[in-house]
């Protein structure tokens, strides 16, 4: 599974090829150095799968654990980010399975970056997330995955476990709830 | 183009897989039903807010690479067997093997199954007529 647009909305630089070397031997401050490189992009995407805090700090130390574990098999064939964002994913999915905490309410932060996009600054990214938290997990997943990671269905499905048919009801089924609660909510209008 | 097929091709319109016929059919049902436009742009409105999400990065909690090396460095160092996998399979856990690869393992075992179960029946029948010859 490759993420298809995950590269396009992230500005990460690579980390060194010196710091991935050291890393692997056992280098601690090196691999410090990529955990606080990759901190934030793990930690948003296990809040917005996730939707707390809680939930989204256990998950991103899973993720970091993992990558401790398995930075020897990062051969080079994609870019450092498009693997282990692949890692990370794979992680907080398990951790998500493992723990089922459904239904959790999020604890709304403020975004770090004031988005660029007019529908966004009116909705509100707590609100946002309340909407998305409140989904059923079924859906919620499908559908972040899917209309915010833009992944393909069948990497979902792979990366889910789940058949392709049921990723695709769930997306379009989670796209409905989610037109329905943002419109309750008023972030988007009624007639939009 | 009735309305039951309207929604569903709205939910391939915004995942952009319809092709230039479907979309001059979903046209003209949106020009005289009101109720699948306001759909469509309730839909896109929702799909909209979700991609302008991809732009926001949450802020991580005080201390949070600190806690990280905290466990990484409460972890036991990795085996040479678990560096071993771990090479061997790019980081990928064994478990976690794509559903489509998985069923041509089983279709492959299936296969292999049925092969030894014709090679039991026939393969004694033609032993047989060997010694009967």
């Amino acid at each position: 599974m490759t993420p298809s647009n995950f590269p396009d909305h992230t500005d990460l630089p690579e980390p060194s090829p010196h710091d991935l070397e050291a890393a692997t031997a056992g280098d601690r401050e090196a691999f410090r150095r990529i955990v606080e490189r990759y901190q934030g992009m793990v930690y948003t995407m296990a809040y917005n799968l996730l939707g707390n805090h809680v939930d989204a700090e256990d998950a991103s130390q899973e993720a970091f654990l993992r990558l401790h574990q398995k930075l020897s098999g990062f051969r080079g064939y994609s870019t450092f980010t498009t693997w282990f964002f692949r890692l990370a994913l794979n992680a907080i999915i398990d951790y998500q399975r493992r723990e089922r905490k459904y239904g959790a309410l999020p604890d709304v932060p403020e975004p770090v970056a004031d988005p660029e996009a007019e529908v966004l600054r009116r909705a509100g990214y707590a609100t946002v997330m309340k909407a998305l938290a409140d989904l059923p997990p079924d859906y919620r997943l499908p559908l972040v995955l899917r209309d915010l990671y833009g992944l393909r269905y069948g990497e979902i499905s792979d990366a889910l476990d789940r058949p392709l048919g049921t990723v695709k009801a769930c997306v379009h089924r989670g796209r409905t709830s989610l037109r329905l609660r943002l419109q309750a909510s008023g972030a988007i209008d009624e007639e939009a | 183009m009735d309305c039951v097929s309207c929604r569903e091709i709205i939910q391939r319109h915004i995942d952009c897989e319809l092709d230039d016929g479907q979309v001059v059919e979903f046209q003209k049902h949106l020009s005289f039903c009101a109720d699948c436009a306001a759909e469509l742009q309730g839909l896109a409105a929702a799909h909209g807010v979700l991609q302008a999400t991809r732009e926001v990065t949450v802020d991580v909690p005080p201390g949070f690479a600190d806690r990280i090396m905290a466990a990484v460095e409460s972890q036991p160092e990795p085996s040479t067997f678990e560096r071993a996998l771990a090479t061997a399979t790019g980081g990928v856990l064994p478990g976690r093997v794509p559903r489509r690869i998985r069923y041509y393992g089983y279709y492959g075992l299936a296969l292999v199954a049925v092969a030894i179960g014709l090679q039991h029946k026939y393969g004694h029948r033609a032993g047989e007529d060997e010694v009967r010859a």
